[in-house]
C-alpha cells in the first residue's frame, strides 16, 4: 500500500517505523531535524506544509491508500485530510487534539473527509481507564472488534501461580494464555519451564467471557475504587470524566489555578486539588497511600516519574503514568513505575489498527515486543500447517478467531484460511513471522 | 439621575394605572355601589391628571440604569399612592390607605380592615365611611337628585365595598407578576431600559431572560400567569366558589398575596375542594413561572428537573411533616394533614391565607411557619421573601466551607443541578440574605421603640410583623395573627411597615439604591 504520513513527530515516526518495511511509505514534515531522523528507514521524506496541495501532488496524493496527518498542529491535521479526501483518498486518519473538535478518543467524522479523527490525549485516558478490572490490572486492551482482550497484570504473592509456565496453564480459565513477561522492564516470551515471579508483568490473552474466571482465580475480585490523578490537562481530564462514570472516588491534583476552575465546573464529583504533584505534605494530606491507583498525567515526564515515585514510597497500590518520550518506558518501568504509557505510541497504535485493508494489523507496537494479528490468505505458507512449530523462536501463537469464535491454539493447531491469527513476536523475528503469512 | 428622563417612564405607568383603576370602579358600577364608583372614577381622573402634568415636564432622552432603578422604586410608592385614594376616598384613615394599598400591590395581604357585613365580607368601619369625601359626594348627589326621575340613585341597606375588595385583589394580580413588568410588556421600544426594568424587578438572584427581547419574555411570563389564573378561576367557580368570590380569591392566590373579600378568609367556603384548589395554585404561584413557561411550551419535566423546584417541594413536605406531627392541630390525621398542608404552602408562597387560627398552634408549629416566611417561594414566581435558591446556595457556599476546611487545596465549584453557579451571582445572592436579616432585625428593633407603651406588641408580635411584611406574607402571630389586623398598630409602625412591604417587594436593592448620594449625582 502507499501511505502518507504527514508529522515525523513521536507518532509519525511510530507509524513509519512500523509500517515502511511492507508499505511504501511517504513522509512529511516541516522540522528539517525530525525529517532527518527518518533517514534510517527507507522512507520518502519531503519537507515542507502538508496543508498545501501542491507539496501533496509532489507526494503523490493521488495513487495514496492512507493519508495519516498526525502532525502536532490540528487543523493542518484536518486540512490535509480535507485535501486528501478531494484527491480520492478512503483512508484518511487526523490527529486533533483540541477538546472543540473532538469529545471522543476516536470519531468518525465521514463528512468532512476524515475517515477518523483521533486524539492522543483521549486515547491515552481511554486507554488507562480501562486498567481498573481488577486490582493489578495494567493494561486492558480491545482487540478484533471486542472479541478478543490483551490484558496485562502485575504478579503479588497472593496469586496461585506458582509452578512453571506449563503447571499455571491447567489452573487458567479456558481461553486464556499466557503470552509474555515483562520483568524489571524486560520483555521475553515465556517457554513451558519457565517459572513466575513476584512483581513480574504478565501479557495474557483472553476471550473478554473469561475474564470474570480469571479475576476470581487471582483472588482479585475487588475493584479499585480511589484514584488519584496528578496533572488535569486534557489527559486527566478526560480520566477524571472515565472514571468518575465507572463510580470511582477520584482526587485530581492540578498546578494552575486557573485550569482547576475549569475543570471543576465541568467533572461533578471529583475533587479538584489545587497544587503541586511532588508536594509531599500535600500527597499525605490527601491520602496518596491509600489510593488503589494513581495516574501521574502531567506533560512533563521528570515531574510524572517523581510524582509516581512518590505515590509509590507513600504506599499507592498501583501507578500508571504518562511518559512523553516514547524511550523513556522502558526507564520508568525499571524504577518502579508499574505501567508507563507514551501518547504517542497509543495513538500509533490506535492509527495502526485501522490501517485496514492489508494482511495483518498491528495492536501493540513496542520496542520490546510486538502483537501482530494476521489473516491467513489463500496461499499463505502457514495454511494447513501446525502454527506452533512453524513459528520461529521468540514468538509464540496466542488465540486464533475462526468464523467470529476464540479459540486456542494447541501444539497441533492447523490454520485454515480465513482464519485471524494473533501472534506475539520479539521485534527480531517479526519479518521471519510475516514471512509465513505471505504467499 | 435625570428627573425629567424619569418622569416621562413614570408618567406612561401613572397613565396605565388610571386605565387599569377603572376595572374595579366598573365592578363596583354593577353592584350599585354609587361611592365606590365616585371614589374610583375620581381616583382615575387624579392618576391620569397627575401622568399627563407629569408627561408634559419630561424629557424623550433615552433612560439609563439609573432612571431604570427610579422608575421601579418609584414606580412602586407612586401605585401604592394612587392606589391608595380610593380607600381614603370611601372612608379609611390615610396611613390606613396607604398601608392596605402597599399590601395590596407587594402582594403581602396584611390588612386593616377589621368589620365584616351580613355576607361576611369585608367593610369598611361605619362611622369613618359615613364621614368620607366619596359618600359626602354621594350624598349631595342624592340631595340634589331627589326629586329627579332621570338619576335615580339608590341607597343599599346593606353596606357592601365590593368594589373596593375587588380592588384589592386586582391590585394583587398586577402587583404579583409585577406592575413594572406589565409595564416593560405593553409600553414600545422601551430599548435597553426595558432590560434593566426587568432585572430591576424580576425577584431571585439569575435574572436571565429566555426570549432574545426582554419584551417578549415579559409578554409571555404575562400571558403564562393568565393561563393559570383564568384556570384557577373556572376551577374554583366549579367548586362552588360564587363567581366574585372566585375572581378575588384566584388575583390572590396566584398572585400569593393573600386577600380574601370573606372575612374569614378561604375558611368561609368549608370546602375542602376550594382549599385543595387553592393550595394547588398557589404552590404554582410559588414557582418560577420561567419553568411553567418550559413545562407549557415543550418540556413537561421541566420543573421536576429543576433543583430549586424540588428544595422547595421538600421544603414544602418537611414542614408539612413537622405541622401534622407536633403542631397540636385538632382533628383526624386527615384533618390536621389538609389544615398543615394549606397553611404551609400559604406562608412559604408567602400568600397568607388562613383555613385555621394557627395563633393557637404550638410553639414547633409556630416556629416552622416564621422560617417559612423568611425562607418564602422561588426565584422567578410571585412569591416573596428570600427565595428557595438563595437558602440552597447559602447552604451549599456553607457545605463548601467546611469542606475546604478539611481539604484547603480543594477547588470545589458551587453547583446547582450540575451547572456551575458563577461567582457574580452567588455573592450578591449571599450578601443579599445577610442584609435581609439585618433589615429583618433592625426593622423590628424600630417596631419595637415606636410601639414602647403597647402592652400586646409582644417579641413574636413583632418579629412575625416585621417578617410577614418584610417577605409579603400578610399575616403573622399574636396582635397580628390570622384572626386579627394591623388596624390597631401605630401609625409611625404601619408606615415602617409600609415601607418593609416596599422593600420586601423590591428585593432590597432597587429600594435601597435610592439611599445612594451617588444615584442622585448627575
Amino acid at each position: 500500500m502507499r501511505i502518507l504520513i504527514s508529522g515525523a513527530g513521536e507518532v509519525g515516526f511510530l507509524i513509519a517505523s512500523e509500517l515502511h518495511m511492507d508499505h511504501d511509505v511517504t513522509v512529511i514534515d516541516k522540522d528539517p531535524a525530525a525529517c532527518a531522523r527518518l533517514q534510517d528507514m527507507d522512507v520518502k521524506v519531503l519537507q515542507g506544509n502538508s496543508a498545501n496541495a501542491r507539496l501533496l501532488i509532489t507526494a503523490g496524493i493521488e495513487k495514496a491508500d492512507i493519508v495519516a496527518a498526525v502532525t502536532g498542529n490540528d487543523e493542518v491535521n484536518v486540512i490535509t485530510c480535507i485535501i486528501a479526501s478531494h484527491f480520492g483518498v478512503n483512508h484518511t486518519m487526523a490527529r486533533v487534539s483540541n477538546p472543540e473538535y473532538i469529545d471522543r478518543p476516536v470519531q468518525d467524522r465521514k463528512e468532512i473527509g476524515i475517515s477518523y479523527m483521533v486524539s492522543p490525549e483521549l486515547v491515552m485516558a481511554e486507554d488507562l481507564a480501562r486498567s481498573l478490572y481488577f486490582p493489578s490490572m495494567l493494561l486492558d486492551r480491545e482487540l478484533a472488534g471486542g472479541k478478543i482482550e490483551l490484558i496485562e497484570f502485575k504478579v503479588t504473592k497472593e496469586m496461585p501461580l506458582q509452578g512453571t509456565i506449563d503447571e499455571i496453564k491447567a489452573n487458567l480459565p479456558d481461553n486464556c494464555k499466557i503470552m509474555a513477561i515483562n520483568r524489571m522492564g524486560d520483555v521475553s516470551i515465556p517457554s513451558k519451564d519457565d517459572r513466575i515471579m513476584f512483581n513480574d508483568h504478565l501479557f495474557l490473552l483472553c476471550d473478554p467471557k473469561s475474564l470474570p474466571e480469571l479475576r476470581r482465580m487471582l483472588h482479585e475480585e475487588s475493584r479499585p475504587h480511589k484514584a488519584l490523578i496528578v496533572g488535569g490537562g486534557m489527559v486527566g481530564f478526560y480520566l477524571a470524566s472515565q472514571l468518575e462514570k465507572m463510580g470511582l472516588d477520584v482526587k485530581l491534583i492540578e498546578l494552575n489555578t486557573e485550569r482547576c476552575r475549569e475543570i471543576a465546573d465541568k467533572l461533578s464529583s471529583t475533587m479538584i486539588l489545587n497544587g503541586d504533584g511532588t508536594d509531599i505534605s500535600l500527597m499525605r494530606e490527601e491520602g496518596a497511600e491509600y489510593m488503589d491507583v494513581v495516574f501521574a498525567v502531567t506533560g512533563l515526564d521528570e515531574k510524572n516519574l517523581l510524582c509516581s515515585l512518590l505515590a509509590k514510597q507513600l504506599g499507592a497500590k498501583k501507578i500508571l503514568s504518562r511518559v512523553n518520550r516514547y524511550d523513556y518506558i522502558k526507564l520508568f518501568e525499571l524504577v518502579g513505575v508499574d505501567r508507563a504509557v507514551s501518547p504517542g505510541q497509543v495513538t500509533a497504535d490506535a492509527v495502526l489498527q485501522r490501517v485496514s485493508g492489508g494482511e495483518e494489523v498491528i495492536t501493540l507496537s513496542d520496542e520490546r515486543m510486538e502483537l501482530v494479528d494476521f489473516i491467513a490468505k489463500a496461499k499463505a505458507k502457514v495454511i494447513g500447517k501446525s502454527i506452533s512449530k512453524e513459528l520461529p523462536k521468540d514468538s509464540m501463537v496466542g488465540m486464533i478467531l475462526r468464523d467470529g469464535k476464540p479459540m486456542m491454539a494447541d501444539d497441533n493447531f492447523k490454520v485454515n484460511e480465513g482464519d485471524r491469527v494473533f501472534v506475539m513476536s520479539m521485534p527480531e523475528v517479526v519479518s521471519k513471522v510475516k514471512k509465513l503469512f505471505t504467499s | 439621575m435625570r428627573v425629567r428622563v424619569f418622569l416621562r417612564l413614570f408618567a406612561s405607568l401613572l397613565r396605565i394605572l388610571a386605565v387599569l383603576l377603572l376595572v374595579p370602579g366598573a365592578v363596583a358600577a354593577y353592584y350599585g355601589e354609587t361611592g365606590g364608583v365616585i371614589a374610583f372614577a375620581v381616583t382615575s381622573l387624579i392618576t391620569l391628571a397627575t401622568g399627563i402634568i407629569l408627561g408634559k415636564l419630561s424629557t424623550e432622552d433615552e433612560p439609563g440604569l439609573k432612571e431604570g432603578f427610579a422608575l421601579v422604586a418609584f414606580g412602586w410608592l407612586g401605585a401604592a399612592f394612587f392606589g391608595a385614594l380610593p380607600y381614603v376616598f370611601l372612608g379609611t384613615g390615610f396611613v390606613d390607605g396607604l398601608f392596605e394599598s402597599m399590601s395590596a400591590f407587594t402582594t403581602t395581604g396584611s390588612s386593616i380592615l377589621t368589620e365584616a357585613n351580613a355576607h361576611g365580607y369585608w367593610i369598611i368601619n361605619s362611622t369613618q365611611a359615613d364621614m368620607s369625601l366619596a359618600h359626602c359626594i354621594e350624598a349631595g348627589i342624592r340631595n340634589m337628585t331627589a326629586n329627579s326621575t332621570v338619576l335615580d340613585i339608590s341607597s343599599t341597606a346593606d353596606k357592601s365595598y365590593m368594589g373596593l375588595l375587588f380592588w384589592r385583589s386586582f391590585a394583587q394580580w398586577l402587583g404579583g407578576m409585577g406592575i413594572i413588568l406589565l409595564f416593560v410588556a405593553i409600553l414600545p421600544r422601551l430599548g435597553i431600559a426595558g432590560r434593566q426594568l426587568y432585572r430591576a424587578e424580576v425577584p431571585g438572584p439569575d435574572k436571565d431572560s429566555f426570549t432574545p427581547r426582554i419584551k417578549q419574555t415579559a409578554q409571555l411570563l404575562w400571558v403564562v400567569y393568565i393561563i393559570l389564573t383564568i384556570a384557577e378561576i373556572v376551577l374554583l367557580y366549579l367548586a362552588g366558589m360564587p363567581f366574585y368570590d372566585s375572581l378575588c380569591n384566584t388575583f390572590a392566590s396566584m398572585a400569593t398575596g393573600g386577600f380574601s373579600p370573606q372575612a374569614l378568609s378561604i375558611a368561609a367556603y368549608k370546602s375542602w375542594i376550594i382549599d385543595a384548589i387553592i393550595t394547588l395554585f398557589c404552590f404554582l404561584a410559588g414557582a418560577n413561572f420561567a419553568l411553567h413557561y418550559k413545562a407549557l411550551k415543550s418540556d413537561r419535566k421541566a420543573l421536576f428537573n429543576d433543583p430549586e423546584f424540588r428544595f422547595y417541594a421538600s421544603i414544602v413536605l418537611a414542614a408539612t411533616a413537622t405541622i401534622v406531627l407536633w403542631g397540636g392541630l385538632d382533628g383526624d390525621i386527615w384533618h390536621r394533614i389538609q389544615l398543615a398542608v394549606f397553611q404551609v404552602v400559604s406562608i412559604m408562597t408567602t400568600t397568607g391565607f388562613a383555613t385555621d387560627d394557627f395563633d393557637r398552634w404550638t410553639a414547633a408549629a409556630k416556629f416552622t411557619l416564621m422560617l417559612l416566611m423568611i425562607i418564602g417561594a422561588c426565584a422567578g414566581s410571585t412569591g416573596g421573601a428570600i427565595k428557595v435558591v438563595r437558602i440552597q446556595l447559602v447552604l451549599k457556599s456553607a457545605y463548601r466551607e467546611l469542606f475546604h476546611a478539611l481539604h484547603p487545596r480543594a477547588v470545589i465549584p458551587l453547583k446547582l443541578g450540575g451547572i456551575p453557579v458563577k461567582d457574580e451571582v452567588l455573592r450578591p445572592s449571599n450578601i443579599f440574605i445577610a442584609t435581609y436579616i439585618m433589615i429583618f432585625a433592625l426593622a423590628s428593633l424600630l417596631l419595637a421603640i415606636i410601639s414602647y407603651d403597647d402592652p400586646r406588641m409582644t417579641i413574636e408580635t413583632i418579629l412575625s410583623a416585621t417578617a410577614t411584611t418584610l417577605g409579603n406574607v400578610g399575616p403573622g402571630f399574636g396582635m397580628v395573627g390570622p384572626m386579627f389586623s394591623f388596624a390597631e398598630l401605630d401609625p409611625a409602625a404601619k408606615m415602617l411597615l409600609f415601607f418593609c412591604m416596599w422593600i420586601g417587594r423590591l428585593e432590597i436593592v432597587s429600594a435601597l439604591v435610592l439611599l445612594l448620594p451617588e444615584f442622585w449625582k448627575k
